[in-house]
């Protein structure tokens, strides 16, 4: 097995706020391959954005903590020093954002704003970064670029915008390319050609994505693995088809249920998940979904779950206290479109041989 | 472009006619002193008096009174006579501007020196202790009279009269004959002027950056891997300084008119803002309407200067 | 005779110029008056009764010759708060104008700086013939005088002064365009006069023909007068308005209006001329290259004079001239704390001499409550005027006025002196810290059983809105309300106070605290007549200088006919009567005889003028 391009051990960040320490990210672990995507996925609040800025160094300030490990291409992000890691940002590893526009400068061109990504990291001279803002807009798919290149953000519709962004991310040619909610600003069918546009340019150049979402329609399509990602940690991780196949957490069944599907009956209610996302200040007690999971069981209310594999299904990880078989029949069950709350007595059945397994798994109850 | 000029020009006339009216209007009700009277001097007999309203033309009624002078200042850019000092109001407004204008550019310079960078720089070390100790003398400066402050200036590096004697003091601009000296004469009066308005400027500017370095582009542009210092000035800064351009506008124009009244009073520096005072205290209906005229004119100058400008600032303004 | 205000050319702190025309209290001028008249015993002013007045003064004293080895030459600079009134020499009325019109005009006669008895020939050959029991006066001029450079360039005039010059000087003061504020006054007796003023009703832009002026020859001009009044006429021909005025030069800016603007072209015989004139900004005077020295009594010592107005702060300017060098004060004098500081770190450098000036609160005694007498009486017996005097800086400001009279005019010694006018009639007067039982006696005599107002008490006061007569507006509130008034008091600019309320005798409220008179001559009449003379309320009621509003026949008679008295002695005895008479009407609370306080730096020579109590700048010299 080759080396990961980026590999995330045990990261963990932390803001100190005027109301409290912020446990943004508790301690995630992921690995992206060369020319792979990873989809991280989760509601606002899960820390999925703040993992990946963490990534380019974004989150530095004097109340933030960092902690663990950051491997790009064996270098650890995390050690390296504010001006090693700008030589990276925008080259090595690029970023686009959600609203892209809002993420250009209104009052500076397209091609200026372009000529400066490639100007930032390259001694070339101006008329060279021109050129290549030009050769970037098609590549993108912009038409007539040689006009559009001396435009100004606002005269670009929404998806032509993103593809801006996304020009500009690639002006360095990237190893890989983190995507934070690339289409949630466009329409569904500008969706398509965004993400559309992604896959085509990783099979031209050869990079990786990350692409972080809330949707799990946009992640089925392009992606080959999957992170869920909940209170600021990763509560279910696999590949694409067996986070779709199998999935092995109840928060991402209820990420699942909540998609509209155009094969369902028309007035079937969307089944939210009840509840909120927590605060990351002071996180619940045990399992933190435990307040919003039906089949919470005593003891998840006390104890906090490892991210373990699923037996059965090598590269799937769950961090459930449920057992891997108790799951796969709720599951099924839901699938059949039976209803969570009458799928209890699945889970309090098994308590008994629960407690052998749930003494030796002690979670420490304290935050760090 | 062009039409939205000549939409504006055509306002600015508009707009001078009205003020000439409300100041005609102010005159005759509020009560002042009579300059048919004060022109009269001492101990004439009232047909003295009525022949001296009459040579001012203040018999005639007061509508016809406002078109005649509406009509001289449009057509024939005849401004009148002082009642005070007898001479064509508009010479004595020229011969006041010099002063005002030098007063006003140096001030603008140094305000803007020193307000934009100490915004910038508090912005950008928020909650530091540069950020907070510069807030609070912002704070202290924008509180100080600035008649209070020009005589403590005065009384501390005035070189005739002050402790350290390093800066010329009051009245020196009057007898300055070199450009060098003019410049000198200015150095306190600049000060006192920039102190409190480079002190607004700054916290403008501080609130300024710290909106526009919340902004998404920001972090794109550090996600582009742009040095911080090239996201300060390149993307930051440009931003921001936006909604002080309006302001400066504003400011400019306003001291043109003769709002640098009590830094003029007590450098003693000859400008329009004493000139106005003065023809205030002796009703001299003719300056204060020459001076108001021109003042408006200023304001409406700049503020159209301004929107020029912020249309070749912000690109999103030229297409509504 | 001229009241405080200055009309035009006023700017804030008018209170500040105290303009003034003095004597110097313990000069006896007597020794050269060579018409014979002494003035008014002013000798006597150092005994006795006037030692307070006359200790203050004796600390810093006036030069007023010309020191012995002052050399020619330098620039002397007069720091100003305001501008002069009028550049034209035909309109100017202000004391500090003519601080200017002295040094660059030659009227008929002058004011050497130590003789204010009378005038004494300047432009005339010699004092006038005066023939026809006082009603004709014959002078005969100097010959060879010229004319400087015009201000503002172009061509001047290059024929030599004539007599006919003087003659048109004068008449242009007739027309709208060149107020004179003197010549219905002094030269009101003048044949011809009114055919004049209506003729230059018809043609304002023409001065009139006054057929009782003549030119029987280039070097001779002759006034005839309706009535003998020619110690009047010749003290006023020292006034600026009958310096030369040629009509060929002149008459071209005459014709302009609403003014003429000769004043800004003017043409000057005196030692210096004006070379530049920026209005509000400054005035410079040069040695006038046209002038043949030693024509006259004038020095000229310093090469050139420069004005520079727009000094608002009186403490700094004041600073200013102490610290510095080649300075004086032209229309401010020190007062308060700047007083202070001169009287004690730098007492060469001050000067105080008696400004010829008074200042009064006006009561209203054509309208309740001042129109009864017994009121009046209260309010003078309860005022403290050593508060009132404190506002202006206290003893170092003037002396306690206790009439109308001030030191060195003539007649000051005859109304009483310091002390006042003596007798029971007039204890109100004798308590200079004010008696509130007393007030209050007088207030019961009025009607009032309680001793305080009771009633309609409200009464009105319009003052001025800068101190420190705004502060003396307060104390003076403050003393009326501890007899039961309630004071609406108004403060507004000085020109707002004088032209739309005091002045203004249909407006006018119950109290006017900050006016007062300075005199034009040392007269009697220049003191007196027109502030408290009835018939100044008819003859201009929108610009009557008659606050009190006082219309006593008797006074009205004994100021109407003093006027006409030729010998000194009875003219000072008889104004110093008719003064006690006024006071005796409590018609005004009279608290100040001001001093005017000059200063001026270091290598400063300073000679005072006593005739006004400024610095003559003919006379004035730097080391």
């Amino acid at each position: 097995m080759s080396t990961p391009l980026l590999q995330v051990e045990d990261l963990r960040v932390r803001f100190s706020t005027d109301d409290g320490i912020v446990h943004a990210v508790d301690g995630i672990s992921y690995t992206v391959d060369t020319g792979q995507t990873l989809g991280i996925v989760g509601e606002s609040g899960s820390g999925k954005t703040v993992s990946s800025l963490t990534t380019l160094g974004l989150t530095r300030a004097k109340n933030t903590t960092i902690e663990g490990r950051i491997l790009f291409e064996g270098r650890d992000l995390v050690t390296l020093s504010d001006d090693e890691l700008r030589k990276i940002r925008g080259n090595e590893i690029a970023m686009i954002f959600q609203d892209p526009l809002s993420s250009l400068h209104p009052f500076y061109k397209v091609g200026a704003q372009l000529s400066e990504a490639v100007l930032t990291h390259r001694s070339v001279g101006k008329s060279a970064a021109r050129a290549r803002s030009v050769e970037l807009l098609e590549l993108v798919g912009i038409p007539d670029p040689q006009k559009r290149v001396d435009q100004f953000p606002h005269e670009f519709s929404g998806g032509m915008r993103q593809r801006v962004m996304i020009a500009m991310a690639l002006a360095n040619e990237p190893k890989l390319l983190i995507a934070d909610e690339p289409t949630t600003a466009l329409d569904v069918t500008v969706q398509a050609q965004i993400l559309g546009l992604l896959e085509d340019l990783q099979r031209r150049l050869g990079m990786a994505i990350i692409v972080i979402t809330h949707d799990l329609g946009v992640v089925a399509e392009i992606t080959d693995h999957i992170a869920v990602m909940y209170a600021g940690r990763i509560v279910e991780r696999a590949p694409t088809e067996a986070i779709f196949g199998s999935p092995q957490h109840p928060y991402t069944w209820g990420l699942l249920r909540s998609i509209p599907r155009l094969d369902t009956p028309r007035d079937e209610e969307l089944v939210p998940i009840s509840g909120r996302p927590p605060s990351l200040i002071q996180r619940p007690s045990g399992c933190h979904f435990h307040p919003r999971c039906p089949y919470v069981r005593e003891a998840h209310k006390r104890i906090d779950p490892r991210l373990e594999p699923v037996t059965g299904d090598p590269g799937h990880f769950a961090a459930c206290l449920l057992e891997t078989d108790v799951r796969s029949r709720i599951w099924r069950a839901l699938q059949a479109g039976e209803d969570p709350a009458s799928l209890r007595h699945l889970v309090v059945e098994d308590q008994q041989p629960m407690r052998a397994h749930a003494t030796h798994r002690l979670a420490s109850q304290e935050e760090l | 472009m062009g039409r939205y000029i000549i939409r504006r020009v055509l306002w600015c006339f508009a707009m001078l006619l009205i003020v000439s009216a409300a100041v005609f209007f102010i005159f005759y009700v509020l009560p002042s002193a009579d300059p048919a009277v004060l022109r009269a001097g001492r101990n004439a007999g009232p047909q003295q008096i009525a022949a001296i309203r009459h040579s001012l033309g203040l018999d005639k009624p007061i509508w016809q009174q406002y078109l005649i002078y509406v009509r001289q200042v449009f057509l024939h850019f005849d401004f009148g006579y002082s009642y005070q000092y007898n001479v064509p109001v508009r010479q004595l407004i020229f011969s006041r501007l010099p002063a005002t204008i030098w007063l006003t550019v140096g001030a603008v310079i140094i305000w803007l020196a020193i307000g934009l960078s100490v915004g910038i720089l508090s912005a950008v070390k928020r909650r530091s202790i540069l950020d907070r100790t510069s807030m609070t003398t912002s704070l202290a400066f924008i509180s100080a009279p600035v008649f209070w402050l020009g005589l403590v200036a005065l009384y501390l590096f005035a070189n005739d009269i002050g402790q350290f004697p390093i800066l010329p003091g009051q009245g020196s601009y009057a007898s300055a004959s070199t450009v060098f000296q003019k410049a000198a004469s200015m150095s306190l009066p600049w000060c006192v002027l920039a102190a409190a308005t480079s002190a607004v400027y700054a916290r403008y500017m501080r609130a300024s950056m710290i909106d526009t370095l919340s902004e998404d582009y920001i972090r794109t542009a550090r996600a582009k891997g742009v040095p911080e210092r090239t996201v300060i000035r390149r993307h930051a800064v440009r931003s921001a300084i936006t909604p002080i351009v309006t302001l400066l506008g504003l400011d400019i124009g306003i001291l043109l008119a003769g709002n640098a009244i009590l830094t003029e009073t007590v450098f003693n520096i000859p400008g329009v803002g004493r000139l106005l005072y003065n023809a205030i205290n002796v009703s001299d209906l003719t300056t204060i309407q020459g001076i108001t005229l021109f003042g408006a004119f200023f304001i409406v100058f700049f503020n159209l200067i301004v929107d020029i400008a912020y249309a070749y600032l912000d690109p999103r303004v030229r297409y509504s | 005779m001229r009241s405080r205000s200055r009309l035009l050319g006023v700017s804030v702190p008018v209170l500040l110029a105290v303009v003034s025309i003095g004597l110097a209290a313990c000069g006896s001028s007597s020794k050269s008056s060579s018409s014979g008249s002494s003035s008014g015993g002013s000798s006597s002013s150092s005994s006795g009764s006037s030692s307070a007045v006359a200790a203050a003064l004796a600390k810093y004293p006036a030069v007023v010759t010309a020191p012995a080895g002052a050399a020619k030459g330098g620039t002397l600079t007069a720091l100003s708060n305001g501008d002069v009134d009028y550049i034209d020499p035909g309109a100017a009325y202000y004391q500090p104008t003519y601080m200017v019109d002295l040094a660059v005009d030659s009227p008929l006669m002058g004011w050497p700086p130590n003789d204010t008895a009378a005038p004494k020939p300047l432009l005339a050959a010699a004092m006038p013939v005066v023939t026809d029991s006082g009603k004709t006066i014959t002078f005969k001029i100097k010959p060879n005088i010229h004319y400087s450079p015009p201000l503002g360039g172009g061509q001047g005039w290059s024929k030599p002064v004539v007599s006919q010059d003087i003659k048109y000087a004068i008449e242009r003061g007739l027309m709208p365009g060149v107020p004179n504020g003197y010549l219905g006054l002094y030269f009101a007796d003048l044949e011809g006069l009114s055919q004049a003023q209506a003729a230059v009703k018809k043609t304002p832009t023409k001065a009139p023909d006054i057929s009782g002026i003549t030119t029987p020859d280039s070097s001779t001009i002759v006034f005839k007068l309706s009535k003998p009044s020619s110690i009047g006429v010749i003290d006023a021909l020292s006034l600026p308005l009958s310096s030369p005025v040629p009509e060929g030069y002149a008459a071209k800016y005459d014709t302009k209006t609403p003014s003429s603007t000769y004043g800004e072209h003017q043409i000057d015989v005196g030692p210096y001329y004006i070379t530049n004139y920026s209005p509000g900004k400054q005035i410079v005077l040069q040695r006038n290259p046209n002038y043949t020295a030693g024509s006259d009594f004038r020095p000229a010592f310093v090469d050139k004079v420069i004005v520079q107005e727009g000094f608002s702060d009186t403490n700094s300017a004041v600073s200013k001239i102490l610290t510095g060098s080649d300075m004086i004060n032209f229309d401010f004098s020190a007062t308060g704390q700047s007083l202070k500081v001169a009287a004690t770190q730098y007492p060469k450098q001050l000067t105080l001499t008696p400004a010829g000036g008074n200042r009064y609160i006006a009561l209203n005694t054509q309208k309740p409550p001042f129109n009864n007498i017994n009121v009046r009486k209260a309010v003078i017996a309860v005022s403290n005027r050593e508060a009132l005097r404190d506002t202006r800086g206290g003893p170092l400001a003037g002396g306690l006025a206790t009439h109308f009279t001030p030191p060195g005019i003539p007649g000051y010694q005859q109304a009483g002196g310091a002390a006042g006018p003596a007798g029971a009639q007039y204890d109100f007067i004798h308590h200079p810290t004010g008696d509130l039982a007393l007030a209050e006696s007088y207030m019961k005599k009025a009607g009032y059983s309680s001793g305080k107002c009771s009633g309609n008490c409200t009464i009105t006061m319009v003052s001025s809105n800068v101190p420190p007569a705004s502060d003396t507006a307060q104390v003076a509130k403050a003393q009326l309300s501890s007899l039961g008034f309630t004071v609406q008091l108004h403060p507004v600019e000085q020109a707002v106070m004088y032209t739309k309320f005091c002045s203004v005798v249909a407006n006018e409220p119950n109290v006017c605290p900050n006016v007062g008179w300075i005199k034009d001559f040392n007269d009697g009449q220049a003191m007196i007549d027109i502030p408290f003379n009835g018939g100044s309320i008819t003859a201009s009621p929108t610009n009557n200088s008659n606050w009190p509003q006082l219309n006593d026949p008797t006074i009205n008679n004994a100021l109407n006919q003093a006027k006409y008295i030729t010998d000194p002695t009875q003219r000072a005895a008889e104004y110093g009567k008719i003064d006690d008479m006024i006071t005796a009407t409590a018609a005004a609370i009279p608290w100040i005889w001001d001093y005017e306080a000059n200063v001026s730096s270091k290598n400063v020579l300073p000679v005072i003028n006593e005739f006004n109590g400024l610095t003559d700048l003919s006379y004035t010299s730097v080391k």
